[in-house]
């Protein structure tokens, strides 16, 4: 209801105040609704992607595939990654062998096998797609450490460790996969773990 | 404005927002997978039956190789058969295997039938698999063995 000279009247001053008050509740509503379903997506992409700087974690479902496909890696003319991996307890702690040492293997001070440079650069073809830094473990039946290689050398990994050290922030999480192989003497099953970090 | 006109405004009005908060509040359980589940977190879980699978199925092959390689010359298909038997008997699911031998004087293809398929239970499925293998190995005599060191 207008006065005629097209001034509101007290009612209708009431109206719009009404009006706007509502409006505005409206807006926040759905201003509210539209923070909360954000919130919802951030926990999916929480879930699907942990961190923008760490590998997300939709590649590391499929990071039991990439180790899949490194033990099926050619080492030689005989034997695959895997197959060599199977024949790593029968030589541990005393290597017997020889083939094993061939040109893949050495044998670290901590007594646990390694990978020479060639077994390193061979795995490192098939894993630079994945990270930059890999390490592979093999861990037998009684949680001894049989195996170990890893894509990075002394004086990178020491340079990483002392920058983990004055700021483990720095440093990312590992993701990692494992799997079970047949040991080549039988009735136990070694673990084979794939680690890599960004 | 008068009263009735007021009164159906604010009737409207609460109407409106009441049906937003009925939209809204049932989003959740419309979504796939409901409202417990995030979205993609089923098909997660069903790449992580069939990683399972794949992983099984490499231990099996992998087993078929390596016995292969332990098995001795003579008598190639006892020795090979009993060390394949051997692996598998730390497997969860181990199917028994009928197999076919094709001696090549270049190399020797091993083809294993599984009597039974492996079986992996999801929440609201099951995935199945055949885990036949063929395996091809160079002939025994020149392989490199670590009893030739």
């Amino acid at each position: 209801m207008l006065k005629k000279k097209g001034f509101a009247m007290m009612d209708d001053w009431t109206e719009f105040g009404t009006s706007l008050v509502l409006i505005a509740v409206i807006v926040l509503i759905l201003i509210a609704f539209n923070v909360i379903s954000k919130f919802s997506i951030g926990a999916i992409l929480d879930t699907v992607l942990p961190n923008n700087d760490e590998i997300s974690a939709y590649d590391t479902e499929f990071l039991e595939t990439d180790l899949i496909n490194v033990l099926k890696v050619q080492v030689n003319e005989d034997y695959t990654f895997g197959e060599i991996l199977s024949y790593m307890d029968r030589n541990h702690p005393d290597p017997q062998d020889d083939f094993l040492f061939k040109d893949f293997l050495s044998l670290a001070f901590t007594k646990s096998l390694n990978c020479d440079a060639n077994l390193k650069s061979k795995l490192s073809e098939n894993l630079e797609p994945i990270s930059g830094y890999w390490e592979f473990y093999l861990i037998n039946e009684n949680n001894e450490y049989v195996f170990f290689c890893s894509g990075i050398d002394t004086l990178e990994a020491t340079a990483y460790a002392l920058s983990g050290a004055t700021n483990p922030y720095l440093l990312s999480q590992p993701q990692s996969a494992e799997i079970f192989i047949p040991d080549v003497d039988g009735n136990k099953k070694l673990k084979v773990v794939l680690e890599v970090r960004e | 404005m008068n009263k009735k006109a007021a009164v159906f405004m604010y009737i409207v009005c609460l109407g409106f927002i009441i049906a937003i908060f009925m939209f809204y509040g049932n989003t959740g359980k419309n979504s796939p997978g409901g409202s417990d589940l995030y979205l993609g977190e089923k098909q997660i879980e069903v790449f992580n039956t069939y990683f399972e699978a794949e992983k099984d199925i490499y231990y099996i092959e992998l087993s078929a190789k390596i016995a292969a390689k332990e098995a001795s010359d003579s008598n190639f298909v006892i020795n090979f058969e009993n060390y394949f038997n051997i692996y598998l008997e730390e497997l969860d699911q181990d199917p028994d295997y009928t197999f076919i031998y094709d001696f090549q004087s270049s190399k020797t293809v091993i083809t294993g039938y599984a009597s039974e398929e492996l079986e992996y239970n999801g929440d609201n499925y099951v995935y199945r698999t055949q885990p036949n293998i063929r395996i091809e190995i160079r002939p025994i005599s020149t392989q490199t063995t670590p009893n030739q060191f």
